[in-house]
């Protein structure tokens, strides 16, 4: 047998259950009355105006109210409730496209029966992004925008969010939010031309001259035999004019062979600056840009097309080429060769530019890069931090070539009085890290057209190593 | 009955700003101020349809057109006598105008895009109800101006009333027939 007070419990939880339901039921209801047709504003306004106005024309005598409303009244008895459910699909395109191209956006739509009008978010070819709404005609096909990719990045192209009206908007279908369709954006490649590159010693196979004697195809000697020569090595030409000299005989000595360079890769590694995303306003460095694109002409856009377009020349006439990104170890991209490498790359690039935080330290360790490796370090040079690591691995032996990626002019802070000042400061300093990085025997360049950085390259070539 | 244009494929241009449907309705609301501000009622027009214009331009989806249509009519009545004067004339397509600008501007973001061949439907029906109405207009005044007897105004009102009654009662059923066409969510993929 219960207690009263737990029959007063059992009452509460009956009461609060039919409640629950109650609420739920009403929730359930004002769910649904967003779903499907539905009047508007301007059936209401047509209905009440049109009716009431001749009423009160009637009423009162006034034909001119019953006048000024009847064409209210007559759109409303006119319209015919539409029904059916209307239809958007998207036409997905490919997960990865190439910066600087167009492409077409399609988007089939079926608005069934009774729709006049189709509101549709569709992208257009002058700006990114998902664009506005269009207010359309609604008719069955497919609907084609032009897109065009400016920047690159992670990027949203497409989210059709579309609402269908009937006649003089009387009845709407929606809003209803479309399903967004992202893509990765690869970052531009512009054409560079290539600069030899320091073979790498240890290699055995390659594009590259090794100074070292080998099975290259290139003739360094003609020398007489030794033991372990091959002797397939031997230059028969050459040896019977010795012989010939000798008396005809082949002795000892009369035998030639023919020594050749062998062929080594020579290894490229690219370590990109991702700590930090400067643009020529000093006001705007404090401020994190918005989505995952990089800032506009800033210090990582210039950095990014940089390392595209040099991995591309250097992976286009064999070498093997690495990203380091030296915000985050983790990141970049292992030296490798071919078009697949390169994507790889440019890959890295894009899902290094969401990370870009203001913060943190760089890291560039002896682990991340081959030994031998030629190292362009791209960077605005904002961080002492930075000149040391580029300092010490020149002193590993590395080949190593800094690239100012510091916008060329900057534009102070009009705000503060100390705008100009700042600027200066920050300009000195960054003079100073440079002249540091040459001192040490790295030589530096601005980053124009990949032209100067080749000169470097090919300089550095022939400039004797000289470890410290 | 709407009909639809199967054959057309349409390739989205650049369209013209959405704006340009909020400018149509300050344009018709300016339209409503001027016709009775012709037959002196420049302050009344002012004080009682312009801030109801501004909101109907703010938000174009919202009572506040009611006002402008309302306002319009009583102004209609009180400044002439004669039903079918000029103004009055002028004044049936200007409401209608604004009603209609108003509807199709409640139905895109104003900074969205406007693609004109959009309006070539509403532009055919528009003028269909506005011969309609005149219609009505040309019966209005061929009939005589004699008191007509209360019992005729009676069943004229409870005519009105029926059509109302049927009328919303036709636009509900429709509207529950279309949810429960597409109950399931209307999701679009």
């Amino acid at each position: 047998m219960s207690s009263p007070e737990q029959a007063g419990a059992g009452l509460v939880g009956q009461d609060s259950g039919l409640g629950h339901r109650a609420r739920r039921w009403f929730l359930g209801r004002r769910a649904v009355r967003g779903l499907g047709w539905r009047p508007t504003d301007a059936l209401s306004r047509a209905i009440a105006c049109g009716f009431g106005l001749a009423v009160a024309g009637v009423l009162l005598h006034r034909l001119e109210l019953l006048l000024v409303g009847a064409p209210l009244l007559v759109s409303a008895l006119l319209v015919v409730p539409p029904a059916g459910k209307p239809k958007v699909r998207p036409v997905k395109l490919l997960d990865t496209v190439e910066s600087g191209r167009s492409n077409e956006v399609t988007v089939s739509m079926e608005p069934g029966r009774g729709p006049v009008f189709a509101a549709l978010r569709m992208p257009v070819s002058s700006r990114s992004g998902v664009g506005p709404v269009h207010l359309l005609p609604a008719v069955d096909g497919s609907i084609h925008a032009s897109i065009r990719w400016s920047s690159w990045g992670q990027s949203d192209y497409l989210r059709p969010d579309h609402l269908f009206a009937s006649h003089d908007g009387l009845y709407v279908f929606g809003p209803i939010v479309g399903r967004t369709a992202s893509h990765t954006v690869l970052p531009p490649i512009e054409p560079l031309p290539a600069a030899p590159l320091l073979p790498r010693a240890a290699g055995l196979v390659g594009a590259h001259r090794s100074a070292r004697p080998g099975d290259g195809m290139e003739l360094r000697d003609i020398r007489p035999f030794q033991t372990g020569d091959r002797l397939r090595r031997v230059d028969w030409r050459v040896s019977l004019r010795a012989a010939a000299a000798t008396g005809g005989a082949l002795v000892p000595g009369t035998l030639h062979v023919r020594e050749r360079h062998a062929e080594a890769d020579a290894d490229l590694v690219l370590a990109l600056d991702t700590t930090i995303d400067i643009g020529p306003r000093i006001a705007d460095w404090s401020e994190v840009a918005e989505g995952a694109e990089a800032r506009r002409d800033g210090s990582l856009d210039l950095g990014v097309r940089a390392v595209c377009s040099l991995a591309a020349a250097f992976l286009r006439q064999g070498d093997r080429v690495g990203l380091v990104d030296l915000g985050h170890p983790r990141g970049g991209a292992q030296v490798g060769t071919g078009q697949r490498q390169l994507q790889r790359i440019r890959h890295s690039l894009v899902l290094a530019a969401q990370r870009v935080s203001g913060a943190g330290e760089p890291v560039l360790r002896a682990s991340q890069y081959p030994a031998g490796a030629t190292i362009v370090v791209l960077s605005p040079f904002m961080d002492d931090k930075l000149v040391e690591l580029t300092v010490r691995a020149a002193r590993r032996g590395n080949v190593v070539v800094a690239v100012d990626l510091m916008p060329a002019t900057l534009v102070p802070d009009k705000e503060t009085p100390w705008g100009e000042a700042v600027r200066g400061i920050v300009v000195a300093e960054q003079k100073v890290r440079l002249a540091v990085v040459a001192e040490h025997g790295v030589p530096v360049a601005r980053w124009e057209d990949g032209t100067a950085v080749g000169a470097l390259l090919r300089s550095a070539r022939r400039r004797p190593r000289v470890l410290r | 009955m709407s009909r639809r244009a199967a054959t057309e494929v349409p390739r989205l241009g650049r369209g013209i700003p959405a704006w340009t449907l909020r400018a149509a309705v300050l344009l018709t609301g300016v339209l409503v101020i001027a016709i009775p501000s012709t037959e002196g009622a420049m302050w009344g027009a002012l004080f009682i349809l312009t801030p109801t214009i501004l909101a109907s331009v703010y938000a174009p989806a919202s009572p506040a057109p009611i006002a402008v249509v309302i306002g319009a009519a009583v102004l209609a009545a009180l400044t002439g006598d004669d039903p079918l004067r000029p103004a009055v004339l002028a004044m049936i397509p200007a409401v209608h105008l604004f009603h209609l600008s108003c509807a199709i501007a409640g139905l895109v973001p104003a900074l969205g895009r406007l693609h004109p061949r959009a309006l070539r439907r509403p532009a055919i029906r528009f003028l269909l109800v506005q011969a309609v109405v005149f219609g009505f207009v040309g019966v209005a005044a061929l009939l005589p101006v004699t008191r007509i007897p209360a019992a005729i105004e009676i069943t004229a009102l409870a005519g009105l009333l029926v059509i109302a009654l049927i009328l919303l009662w036709w636009h509900r059923q429709s509207n529950l027939r279309g949810r429960d066409d597409s109950h399931t969510g209307g999701g679009a993929h």
